[in-house]
């Protein structure tokens, strides 16, 4: 059994999602940003007459915010009937990898990335991080309204 | 004078208390006798030929006998007044000028008195009568002893005279001629008769003044000597100067001749580059036009570079919608399962192609960046090169100044390198005029001491009391010296 990822970069780490997991690639636009929400929330845009609520990833991953330009995309998922923008610094490929290539993360160093992680995938030279959307969405303090 | 000697005689002689009668009473006798007794004093004169040479003819000798006649026949109708006086010593000069002896005078007295006292005596018949004419004949005879012995003595004393001037003459006279002739000008005469202590002093004046004259030549000539050996060296001095002056210049007209086309050759120089700096600046303005040029475009670069990457970042941008539309792709072809196998392909060469176009845009871009920073780099290149050709013109305008500076002072030193050699010609000139003079100088000087040494020569046979010595200590030699 293979998975199909999308790989993009965060901060040149190259992470990974499920494909299935994917609705669609857009490119950034202004978001509409709300009160009393965690820094890790850019804001809401406007899709196609859905309020989609966006999500800084890297700030999410607990490293520095970013300054997010109409370069950067957004890849929007869709988890349990729910629909969230992840704000990315760049999206690089679909690459497929075989299911029992996943290896579990070493916990040491990376306590905030590794809870996010499903685990982690050798990509010919390099290596890709395939993030657990369940943890990333479950761990969200608050609910957003879809 | 001739008054008082008169009367001196006239008392001696007894002449003085003589009567008028007397006299005229001799003057009757005269005038009787005189023209007969002349008559044959005359006749005896022209008989006698020591006598009658002092007349050159008939017509002199009756001259001199009615002269003669007259002078007797005056004094005894005047009386012996100083007329008488006069006449005598006339008659006197006279026969002293031609050289008649008074014994021929005393002893025609003789011949005239035989007569008139035989007039006087025995006059008119009585001289027929023996005992008159024996008183007469004694009375003659008496006279004419008494006339020879006053000729005697006369003779006697005027002989002695004569000697005591000839002794004069040819003793001390002579010898100091003789002196002078021998060129002694120390010759002086002493001992003079009171009557010739006036030649005696003359002379002395004469001698001495020719004494000094001479010594003033002496004195004067050894002076001339001297002065013309002292002209001869500062002419050859002078000459030798000249000569050496002349050498000067011809170095100095060598020097000049050679600044002078140094100076030439500089004016050339200055006018070369003064058509290189004019070239220069020339170029220098078209180096500075190119800049401006250049500027442009590289401005123009510039701007069309800023284009370029405004397109850049539209194919940039396009290549990134078509690389988020090919993943999308992807992502539907991916949830399409086996049907969208085909689609996945296509949606990857596109996405393939939208990486590529990236990358291209990518490179295009950096290319864009380093073309942008070489043209930045290039305008700023330029503009220093364009301040460096500004540079260059303000330097070759103060070169052209400066050269030109040079070109007129070149000028000058030109115009007054012609007044210097003029100067020196003018030098030249006088420098040939001094050696023709110091030449003639040399000339002159040489023929002086020639003179002087013949003049010395002549000089030499004079005697005039003055030593070698004097000479020397004389106040002329010493200002000569």
């Amino acid at each position: 059994m293979r998975h199909e990822l999308i790989t993009f970069g965060i901060a040149s780490q190259r992470f990974g999602i499920d494909i299935m997991t994917v609705r669609e690639i857009r490119a950034w636009s202004p978001v509409t940003r709300l009160p009393r929400v965690p820094d890790y929330v850019a804001g809401v845009v406007n899709l196609r007459g859905a309020v989609l609520p966006v999500v800084d990833l890297a700030a999410r991953l607990g490293w520095t915010p970013t300054e997010a330009t109409p370069r950067n995309p957004i890849i929007v998922i869709e988890h349990e009937g729910q629909l969230r923008g992840l704000i990315v610094h760049d999206v690089a490929d679909i690459v497929s990898i075989e299911a029992g290539s996943l290896q579990n993360p070493d916990a040491i160093g990376q306590e905030a990335i590794t809870h996010f992680l499903e685990g982690i995938a050798p990509l010919g030279e390099d290596m890709v991080m395939v993030l657990n959307l369940a943890r990333l969405m479950a761990d969200e303090p608050f609910e957003l309204a879809a | 004078m001739s008054s008082e000697k008169l009367k001196e005689r006239l008392d001696y002689y007894g002449l003085a208390q003589v009567p008028a009668g007397t006299l005229s009473g001799i003057g009757r006798a005269l005038r009787r006798q005189l023209d007969q007794a002349l008559d044959g004093f005359y006749t005896t004169i022209s008989q006698r030929r020591e006598l009658s040479a002092f007349f050159d003819s008939p017509q002199q000798m009756a001259r001199a006998k009615s002269l003669q006649a007259e002078h007797w026949q005056a004094v005894f109708r005047d009386g012996v007044d100083d007329r008488f006086y006069q006449r005598a010593t006339r008659i006197g000069d006279v026969h002293a000028r031609i050289g008649l002896e008074p014994k021929w005078y005393v002893g025609a007295y003789g011949m005239v008195l035989e007569e008139l006292i035989t007039a006087i005596i025995a006059p008119g018949w009585q001289r027929f009568l023996p005992w008159q004419r024996a008183q007469a004949r004694q009375v003659t005879a008496l006279v004419k002893v008494s006339l020879l012995d006053i000729d005697l003595a006369l003779s006697g004393y005027f002989r002695n005279s004569e000697e005591r001037v000839r002794a004069i003459v040819s003793d001390k006279l002579g010898l100091a001629l003789e002196q002078v002739s021998a060129g002694d000008l120390t010759a002086r005469l002493t001992g003079f008769p009171e009557e010739y202590r006036k030649v005696e002093a003359d002379f002395n004046t004469a001698i001495g003044t020719l004494r000094d004259t001479f010594g003033s030549v002496v004195i004067g000539v050894e002076a001339m000597t001297g002065g013309a050996t002292e002209i001869r060296s500062a002419a050859d001095d002078l000459a030798r100067r000249t000569e050496e002056q002349a050498a000067n210049l011809e170095e100095t007209a060598t020097a000049i001749a050679a600044i002078n086309t140094s100076v030439q050759e500089s004016a050339a120089t200055s006018a070369k580059a003064r058509s290189t700096i004019a070239e220069t600046t020339s170029r220098a303005n078209d180096g500075a036009q190119i800049v401006t040029e250049a500027v442009g475009a590289m401005q123009q670069i510039e701007t069309s570079s800023q284009e370029i990457t405004s397109i850049i970042a539209v194919i940039e941008s396009i290549s990134f919608q078509t690389n988020l539309l090919a993943l999308n792709a992807g992502v539907e072809a991916a949830r399409a399962g086996e049907s969208g196998r085909g689609f996945a392909v296509v949606a990857n060469e596109v996405r393939a192609l939208a990486q590529r176009c990236t990358e291209a845009a990518d490179e295009v871009k950096a290319l864009i960046s380093v073309s942008s920073t070489q043209v930045s780099r290039g305008v700023d290149l330029v503009n220093r090169s364009g301040d460096a050709f500004a540079a260059i013109n303000r330097d070759v305008t103060e070169l052209s100044g400066a050269i030109q500076a040079i070109a007129n002072s070149a000028a000058s030193q030109a115009e007054n390198l012609s007044q210097i050699n003029l100067s020196v010609s003018d030098l030249d000139r006088s420098t040939q005029q001094n050696a023709a003079m110091a030449e003639q100088c040399t000339a002159a000087a040489t023929s002086l001491s020639q003179e002087a040494n013949t003049l010395n020569g002549a000089l030499s046979q004079f005697d005039v009391g003055m030593n070698s010595q004097a000479r020397a200590s004389s106040p002329l030699l010493a200002r000569a010296a």
